[in-house]
């Protein structure tokens, strides 16, 4: 009687083991719930950015220079280089050479760099290119968006005269999120 | 004889039962398929901009980073689901999680976690966080989450529960588990919320609350009150006598609490500020006070105000800072009267005020993180009095107290499927001294979908104000300083599985030990009592809990849980034990406007604090709610909905074994909200 139940038992551990099993072979994808590190965060608005700025003379590739800090450098490469964007594939660049920043779509300038962050944008504010900085400075500087660490969350901020002045144009799906700021009369 | 033969039978019961277990956990990591390391950020780049708006960074702090290498086994759960299910209280969500259950004896609310509930120490086994703020009080160290609990969860974003020991990081208090409340981010645009509810026993509430935004500034306030008068007449047949009204309280469960909460933002600082005040009749004459009187009632106020600062320091290091200012009061009414001789109130306040600061610091070395961190707080006023109404105090005990401590926390990441987590801190205080809280924990992350902990972690609780200090005229002396912290040391064993991305299986098996437990000790020649550190009682069971959630509206949780704990001594079962919690939480859409949400919660027979057994308890709520409607979201819940009679067991201050809970109840409510959100015109 007991091997019959112990044989019973031994069945039935074996029958959960193998429903277990059996569920977890028919397994996909994670869900994500996990608080994101600023960079990552920073690197999705970059790319999101993409759909939904037009430029005035589209080409093959988008192409995204990164000055400053090599991790967020490395992330954006990570996240984004070789990505498709609205048919343009996009290219990431660390820290190009000045001479190579007119080439760019997107300049991203990391908030190691706020020495520097006057002249690059004296250099290239009238040039098609989308200026992104992390400063909370930036936008009012002359950058055209900035993506600036509120706590716990990214806030974006647009300065919508720089914006005109590169000939860029915006979805409005964004500047409805954004702090818009204008910096004419100052 | 038959008591060993009983003892090995149930061990060996254990130990097949531990066997399947560990052939199910086995298993979970068999068929784990290698794959690619977790990529969460390319799941980032998939979420559109709104979404990103939305997504909270990880602080230099020890909340959670990423719940899958998370030392504990947690439960999230966030303000949907709130509105779903229609809880009315912190105490109601915290019930439908896997292996916490909750008493109420219609003065204070008491939770349960894994078979451990002592009668009387007023949560002080559970840390309670409002946005990472300590919200159990210095005097009793309470934790309060009934009506007592001092915010509307309304305003709450998430709650995360971590089931274990969390006092490597968060210190005392921490030896259960830790609930971290976490309050709702308004807006960016102004907006004006007005909300109401009715209750059955002529319960009523309103809320008002607003944020506007000053230049780079978000400020959001509420206000709330809340009034009930409770069930007219309770019951109670150990007071059945013509001198007591027949056993029968009229008109004496009444309830009300006021809230404030307010919070301002600018750039990395915050500042928030909060007040909430509970003031409840006791209708079942506790501590030998006279039955049927209305002057018997507990007023809890609580409140305090919090800046703080999380930043970035350079490119891989965050810091979080913040400094407050608590304040907790309590006062009591007792009326006792003796035949012959004239009636007299007891008067119980105590009044305490602390102040402190806090600084963690967040690293990152290429896949590893580290988190440092200290904090120091000082009692301005820790201030207990007992004295009779229109008499000097008989008992006037005001002290102050300093806390230190040094935590911290690596998160190793050895390899993309391994991971360690160190952890440790160290408290002192100047009541007792020093007090160590290592923890380590391995994590095996076989595949993105999969993750299987082990978790040997310690704890303890801080003797409190009141244990160390309180006397009364009536029952309790005091041993002034004579006790150790009560401590925890855990072994807990996680898996976890995605089966498809909205569905996913959590199971575990724990073991706590918690030695020199503080409880109350009579003395048998003054027949009175006082607080000593008791022998140890040990505790072992499991969890399961599934998990699904449908963007189409559908979701549910379920849990099981199964616990055995026994006294070191005497070997019983201990106090508030229930054997088996079983749970299940569902929501299902109506049509596209609304949601009805579903709740079944059992609880099986448990032990009161004398061993008299209480009764299993099942319970349904059901809750329809509607989507905002045009500004307008209207929600009615049905709690205890096949009207079962049901208690929870109660504590030797009160002559009832237990406490019936309320029968059938409903609950009405509307609300109503405008928002000025900007549209972007393109001009």
């Amino acid at each position: 009687m007991r091997g019959l139940q112990y044989f019973r038992r031994s069945v039935r551990s074996i029958w959960l083991a193998s429903l277990v099993c059996t569920f977890l072979l028919l397994a996909e994808t994670l869900p994500v719930h996990a608080q994101q590190d600023a960079r990552s965060v920073r690197a999705a608005f970059v790319y999101n950015l993409t759909k939904y700025v037009t430029w005035p003379q589209p080409k093959q590739n988008l192409v995204i220079g990164v000055i400053g800090d090599e991790r967020t450098g490395t992330t954006l490469k990570q996240m984004l280089d070789q990505q498709s964007s609205g048919g343009q594939k996009v290219r990431v660049l660390l820290n190009p050479p000045d001479s190579e920043l007119a080439t760019c779509n997107i300049v991203y300038i990391s908030s190691s760099e706020t020495v520097k962050t006057g002249n690059i944008l004296s250099g290239i504010s009238k040039m098609p290119i989308l200026t992104i900085g992390e400063s909370d400075h930036f936008v009012r500087n002359g950058g055209i968006v900035g993506l600036i660490r509120s706590q716990d969350q990214i806030q974006i901020e647009v300065n919508v005269d720089a914006l005109q002045l590169a000939g860029l144009k915006m979805s409005s799906r964004v500047l409805n999120i954004a702090n818009v700021i204008s910096t004419r009369g100052h | 004889m038959g008591a060993g033969f009983q003892t090995k039978l149930s061990a060996h019961k254990s130990r097949t039962f531990l066997c399947k277990l560990w052939i199910i956990l086995g298993s979970a990591i068999l068929p784990c398929i290698c794959q690619a390391q977790q990529d969460s950020s390319r799941n980032l780049a998939e979420l559109s901009i709104e979404d990103l708006a939305r997504v909270e960074l990880s602080t230099a702090s020890r909340y959670l980073d990423d719940p899958r290498k998370a030392p504990a086994a947690i439960t999230v759960i966030d303000h949907e689901e709130i509105t779903r299910y229609g809880w009315r209280t912190l105490a109601e969500l915290l019930r439908s999680v896997a292996g916490i259950y909750t008493a109420y004896d219609r003065t204070y609310t008491y939770v349960g976690v894994r078979g451990f509930l002592q009668s009387g120490d007023y949560n002080a086994r559970v840390l309670l966080l409002i946005d990472g703020h300590r919200i159990n009080e210095n005097i009793y160290d309470s934790a309060l989450i009934g009506t007592e609990f001092p915010l509307d969860l309304s305003l709450i974003d998430h709650v995360e529960i971590l089931r274990g020991p969390g006092s490597s990081l968060y210190g005392t208090n921490a030896e259960l588990a830790v609930v971290n409340v976490f309050t709702r981010r308004q807006e960016k645009a102004p907006s004006v919320q007005i909300g109401s509810e009715a209750d059955s026993f002529t319960g009523r509430e309103g809320d008002l609350s607003g944020s506007v935004r000053i230049k780079q500034a978000e400020i959001f306030g509420q206000a709330s009150l809340y009034r009930a008068n409770g069930a007219a007449h309770l019951y109670f047949p150990e007071y059945d006598s013509p001198e007591t009204n027949h056993g029968v309280a009229t008109n004496l469960d009444g309830d009300r609490y006021d809230h404030l909460f307010a919070v301002v933002r600018t750039g990395q600082f915050r500042v928030e500020g909060m007040l909430g005040r509970r003031d409840k009749i006791v209708p079942n004459a506790a501590y030998g006070t006279t039955f049927g009187d209305p002057r018997n009632r507990n007023v809890d106020t609580r409140g305090y105000v919090d800046a703080s600062y999380s930043g970035d320091i350079g490119s891989n290091t965050q810091l979080d800072i913040r400094a407050y200012y608590d304040a907790y009061r309590y006062w009591a009414d007792f009326p006792y009267s003796e035949p012959g001789s004239q009636d007299t109130v007891q008067i119980n306040d105590a009044a305490a005020d602390w102040i402190g600061i806090e600084a963690v610091l967040g690293h990152r070395l290429g896949r590893h993180r580290v988190v440092a961190g200290t904090s120091g707080e000082y009692d301005v006023r820790l201030r207990q009095r007992n004295y009779y109404l229109d008499q000097p105090p008989f008992f006037d005990d005001n002290r102050h107290r300093v806390l230190a401590a040094l935590f911290g926390e690596a998160e190793l990441n050895l390899h993309p499927k391994f991971s360690v987590n160190l952890g440790g801190r160290m408290d002192w205080y100047s009541v007792f001294g020093a007090q160590p809280s290592p923890r380590v924990a391995a994590m095996y992350l076989p595949t993105s979908k999969t993750s299987l902990k082990y978790i040997y972690s310690t704890a303890f609780r801080a003797p409190d104000p009141y244990d160390l200090f309180y006397v009364d005229q009536i029952d309790i002396t005091s041993q002034a300083g004579k006790l150790s912290p009560e401590q925890n040391r855990s072994h807990n064993l996680l898996v976890d599985h995605a089966f498809v991305p909205w569905f996913h299986i959590s199971a575990g098996a724990f073991q706590t030990h918690l030695y020199r437990v503080i409880e109350e000790e009579v003395d048998p020649e003054t027949d009175s009592t006082h607080f000593v550190n008791a022998d140890s009682d040990r505790g072992h069971g499991i969890e399961i809990e599934a998990a699904a959630h449908r963007e189409s509206g559908w979701s549910g949780r379920t849990s099981f849980s199964w616990s055995a704990t026994k006294d070191g001594v005497t070997h019983q079962t201990v106090m508030n034990s229930p054997s088996h919690l079983a749970k299940l939480n569902g929501t299902a859409p109506i049509t596209r406007y609304g949601a009805l949400g579903l709740e079944m919660l059992y609880t099986g027979p448990q032990p009161n604090y004398a061993g008299i057994r209480i009764g299993s308890s099942f319970l349904t709520n059901a809750t329809i709610s509607t989507r905002s409607l045009h500004d307008w979201q209207l929600s009615a819940g049905c709690y205890n909905l096949f009207d079962r009679t049901w208690s929870t067991p109660t504590g030797p201050e009160v002559l009832p074994n237990a406490t019936v809970q309320d029968g059938r109840t409903f609950r009405f409510r509307i609300v109503y909200r405008r928002s000025s959100e900007r549209r972007w015109t393109g001009k």
